[in-house]
């Protein structure tokens, strides 16, 4: 019994055979890669409810109903109502729909952007790569958050700028980060041997330094959507997110700080709270994410007598 | 020998009534329908009501003391280089009161605010035609740095905001408010100190227009003239160190921390008992731009008063707090705040051009769910709501604009806004641009959610304080918003509600010539009777028959002090008026800070 458990529940009693499967080896991930598995399920849980919010909010997250205002949680308003009676659930449910959105979208465009310039820098190296590290270096120089709010003032408030602004702050990061992977893979011997053959240029770096630098970035910008979602959460605090009256976690939270926080404590702590767990989630996840394909890592978490094994044969084929 | 005698009179008069600080009429008085009488004068003039203006609890204690450090809230850095003559920011003229004084040549007396005496000129003088405005200038006054204040910088000054400068190619436009000044032709320094001011048309009520507290002499001709002349045509009286006129100079400007002013001994005013004023040794305007950052500062002892503004006048819920926290250790400075408003761009196309449209959306707003929503809880809509600690005056209860319109059954209202909708052909609504200020989007959303009931989606144009400054007074948008306190008289609101070719910053951008001569009327009319019957055809003109604006309802600005904070005077409107604090004096307790 405790062999089947271990195994996962017997899912074959009650579900068909491929989906059994499929359930029962995401119990036995759940269980052995826990530090992945809950982090992943609670954004799945947060992108579920971005995406179906016209579903899951009950009320109207813009109407206002200024006899409700202020009230507390309670059946009718799960986590109470604001200073224009507007459902806070609602507009937290909604509030995930512009984070998860922002957040995401600046997160692939630095991706794609910085990883971009930074394989092409490192592979065609010389000048270019002087120049182009410069920039990054320039923009590296800005606070983060600064050179955002710069892109946000220039564009003007809405989801789009905001990930743009955001974008533009983690492309230099990602950039950093890949130029540095490329380099290193750029001197091993299968890309060596792919030039000699005549390989191109676009064929080396799409077939070789990509695919190879995938997993450190991979688990990099995992990190950064915890980032990007703070970012849009900041921006619209400061009154540069998305415009009023949608609804935003950041915004919510100023309107809530600056003008309920005693009188209606709830304004302010159900979005702050659905941004920690985001937040939280997505920090653990790049985290889970990286000692997976980290192999250092891997190997210090393998049995003792493993080790040096390992290690040894990882100094071999070095 | 009767002339001579009523010089002799005149003069006698006006030097003793000068010594007291206080003047006679020389305007209409407008409760009474009199014109004034021709004579030069020097006390309150306009309007003869009781006292209104009030001053902070001293009960039981009449005994001023000098010394100690005012510490109050401001809402951010003051704008546009300390400059009255480019921003009416709050932020601005918090700060500018002390720094600058409570007035220009004349102020809103400090024990009715309803009144105007004299603050620079001692005396003023009418021509019968209300042409000509003669001023002279009070002796012994200095500017902070020690230079004698004169008619020529009066001159200046007056040059500066209505004509602005012309160097070369270079242009300073003039003040924000040069419509209100009425037509000048010109402005002349006499012999014995004194100006005379030459308007193109009849001005009787020039005097209250220029009491006006936002229009401050900021402007020392003998630090910018020159500077002025070689080209530099946009200096401000922070480029010449904030050299002013008011009861404190300036210490120390730290930008996004700190204003520090310290008391003028130079300064020439005194309270009844000749005592010279100011009576504290200095204010600390700490610029904080957080409404929670200053209540916490305010609730944990850091200060002695907040700040003035939107979004940091306290709101129901805050105000609760500090009441809980702080009992009889608070009180609350009460003043009427302006009228929240909508206005139409009616010179950019689009279906809000049609006044039923306008009219629909008058009808159909809910203007009493804007006081808890939008106006922070404090406010009315009716002049029967008026909360007793306003003691708004008789007067006013002629020519306040408040949205007295439409203040019946809202089911009926709504199901005629639908006719009208329908009988102009939007029955499925519209979408409508609206400008709206990032300081303070509330009313903006209440206007949004309010307005899609109609149909109509509202989109909103957030803009920071200096875009939304530039746009307002532009024809990019289609409608926008505000709740400025208009002057108190009614010919004090043609900045506010006039032709935007006569004042781009009119809230309602309309080029009406029916405007014009309503208010061209108004100036004319004769007795007390006939002014209010010409604005009530204004008020009909400009809010039901064609709607340019959406009176919606009254805010009431409240703003914290502690209660040993004393003489502080209460205007019962306008948190613009009397921020000099000169009169504040401090009665701290043994071991209190």
């Amino acid at each position: 019994m405790k062999h089947h458990h271990d195994r996962g529940p017997r899912f074959r009693a009650s579900f068909p055979r491929p989906l059994a499967k499929a359930l029962s080896g995401t119990w036995v991930f759940a269980r052995t890669k826990a530090l992945i598995a809950v982090p992943m399920a609670v954004l799945v849980l947060l992108a579920t409810v971005a995406l179906f919010a016209d579903v899951v909010a009950t009320h109207d997250p813009l109407a206002q109903n200024v006899e409700q205002r202020l009230r507390p949680p309670g059946p009718g308003h799960y986590f109470g109502t604001d200073g224009f009676g507007r459902d806070i659930f609602s507009r937290v449910v909604h509030g995930a729909r512009v984070s998860l959105f922002v957040g995401f979208l600046a997160v692939s465009m630095a991706a794609v952007s910085g990883t971009g310039i930074g394989m092409f820098s490192a592979y065609w190296g010389g000048k270019l790569d002087l120049l182009v590290q410069r920039v990054v270096d320039v923009l590296l120089g800005f606070p983060f958050l600064v050179l955002a709010l710069m892109m946000v003032v220039a564009l003007g408030p809405s989801s789009t700028s905001v990930a743009i602004g955001i974008a533009l702050g983690l492309t230099p990061q990602v950039a950093r980060l890949s130029r540095a992977s490329a380099l290193s893979i750029k001197e091993e011997e299968y890309v060596k041997a792919a030039m000699v053959i005549g390989a191109s240029s676009y064929r080396i770096i799409w077939r070789h330094l990509l695919p190879n630098s995938g997993p450190p970035i991979l688990a990099q910008v995992t990190g950064y959507f915890g980032t990007a979602v703070v970012a849009e959460t900041t921006l619209s605090f400061l009154g540069l997110g998305v415009p009023p009256p949608f609804p935003s976690w950041g915004r919510m939270l100023q309107e809530g700080v600056r003008q309920y926080f005693e009188a209606a404590p709830w304004a302010t702590v159900f979005p702050g709270l659905a941004l920690s767990v985001s937040v939280l989630a997505c920090a653990l996840l790049g985290d889970a994410v990286r000692d997976l394909l980290d192999p250092r890592r891997v190997q210090t978490a393998q049995p003792r007598g493993q080790q040096g094994v390992r290690a040894g044969h990882r100094q071999a084929e070095l | 020998m009767r002339l001579a005698l009523l010089l002799v009179l005149v003069a006698a008069g006006s030097l003793a009534l000068s010594c007291l600080g206080k003047s006679a009429p020389s305007t209409p008085d407008v409760n009474s329908g009199r014109l004034p009488a021709q004579e030069e004068t020097t006390a309150p003039t306009t309007q003869a009501t009781p006292s209104v203006a009030t001053v902070s609890p001293v009960p039981g204690e009449h005994r001023t003391k000098y010394g100690g450090i005012l510490v109050l809230a401001n809402r951010g850095d003051p704008a546009a280089g300390f400059d009255p003559l480019r921003t009416s920011s709050i932020a601005l003229h918090h700060v500018g009161g002390a720094l600058f004084g409570p007035g220009n040549l004349v102020m809103r007396c400090r024990e009715n605010t309803y009144l105007v005496c004299p603050y620079l000129a001692t005396s003023w003088l009418a021509n019968p035609g209300f042409t000509e405005w003669t001023f002279t200038i009070r002796n012994g006054v200095y500017w902070h740095d020690g230079t004698l204040f004169t008619a020529e910088d009066a001159k200046f000054w007056f040059d500066l905001a209505y004509f602005g400068a012309k160097v070369g190619d270079k242009t300073r436009a003039p003040a924000y408010f040069k419509g209100e000044f009425g037509d000048v032709e010109k402005v002349e320094v006499l012999e014995h100190n004194r100006l005379r001011i030459t308007f193109r048309h009849r001005n009787p009520y020039f005097l209250d227009i220029l009491a006006d507290p936002r229009f401050k002499i900021a402007h020392p001709r003998h630090l910018m003239q020159a500077r002025i002349e070689k080209g530099e045509v946009s200096i401000s009286p922070l480029d010449v160190g904030l050299v002013g006129l008011g009861p404190f100079k300036l210490e120390a400007y730290e930008k996004g921390s700190v204003v520090r002013v310290r008391r003028s001994f130079q300064y020439w005013e005194k309270d009844g008992e000749s005592n010279r004023l100011p009576y504290v040794d200095g204010i600390d305007y700490v610029i904080m731009p957080d409404p929670f950052a200053m209540d916490v500062a305010f609730r944990t002892g850091r200060l002695d008063g907040g700040a003035r503004g939107q979004e940091h006048y306290l709101t129901a819920e805050r105000k609760q707090g500090y009441v809980r926290d702080l009992g009889e250790d608070v009180f609350f400075a009460e003043m009427e705040g302006g009228n929240f408003r909508l206005g139409f761009n009616v010179l950019k196309p689009g279906p809000w051009q049609d006044p039923q449209v306008r009219r629909a959306m008058a009808l159909w707003i809910d203007k009493r769910a804007a006081i808890p929503s939008a106006l922070g809880g404090f406010g009315w809509t009716s002049p029967d709501l008026v909360p007793p600690n306003i003691p708004l005056p008789e007067i006013r209860t002629y020519f306040i604009n408040w949205p007295k319109f439409d203040l019946g059954p809202l089911e009926e209202k709504r199901a005629e806004a639908r006719r009208l909708m329908a009988g102009a052909g939007y029955a499925d609504g519209f979408s409508m641009g609206h400008l709206c200020r990032a300081l303070n989007p509330a009313p903006c959303e209440f206007l949004k959610a309010q307005l899609a009931g109609l149909g109509i989606d509202l989109q909103l144009h957030v803009l920071d304080e200096g875009a939304w400054s530039r746009a307002r007074g532009t024809l990019d948008y289609d409608s926008q918003q505000g709740r400025l306190t208009p002057s108190p008289i009614p010919e004090g609101t043609e900045s506010v509600y006039g032709r935007y070719g006569k004042n781009p910053d009119a809230y309602a951008k309309h080029e009406d010539p029916r405007v014009d001569e309503l208010y061209r009327r108004l100036r004319e009319a004769l007795t007390f009777a006939s002014r209010v019957e010409i604005w009530r055809q204004i008020e009909r003109y400009l809010f039901v028959e064609q709607t340019y604006i959406i009176p919606i309802a009254e805010s009431i600005q409240v703003v914290p002090y502690r209660a040993y904070v004393k003489g502080l005077v209460i205007p019962v409107e306008d948190g613009h008026t009397h921020t000099d604090f000169a009169t504040v004096w401090l009665d701290k307790k043994k071991g209190g800070r």
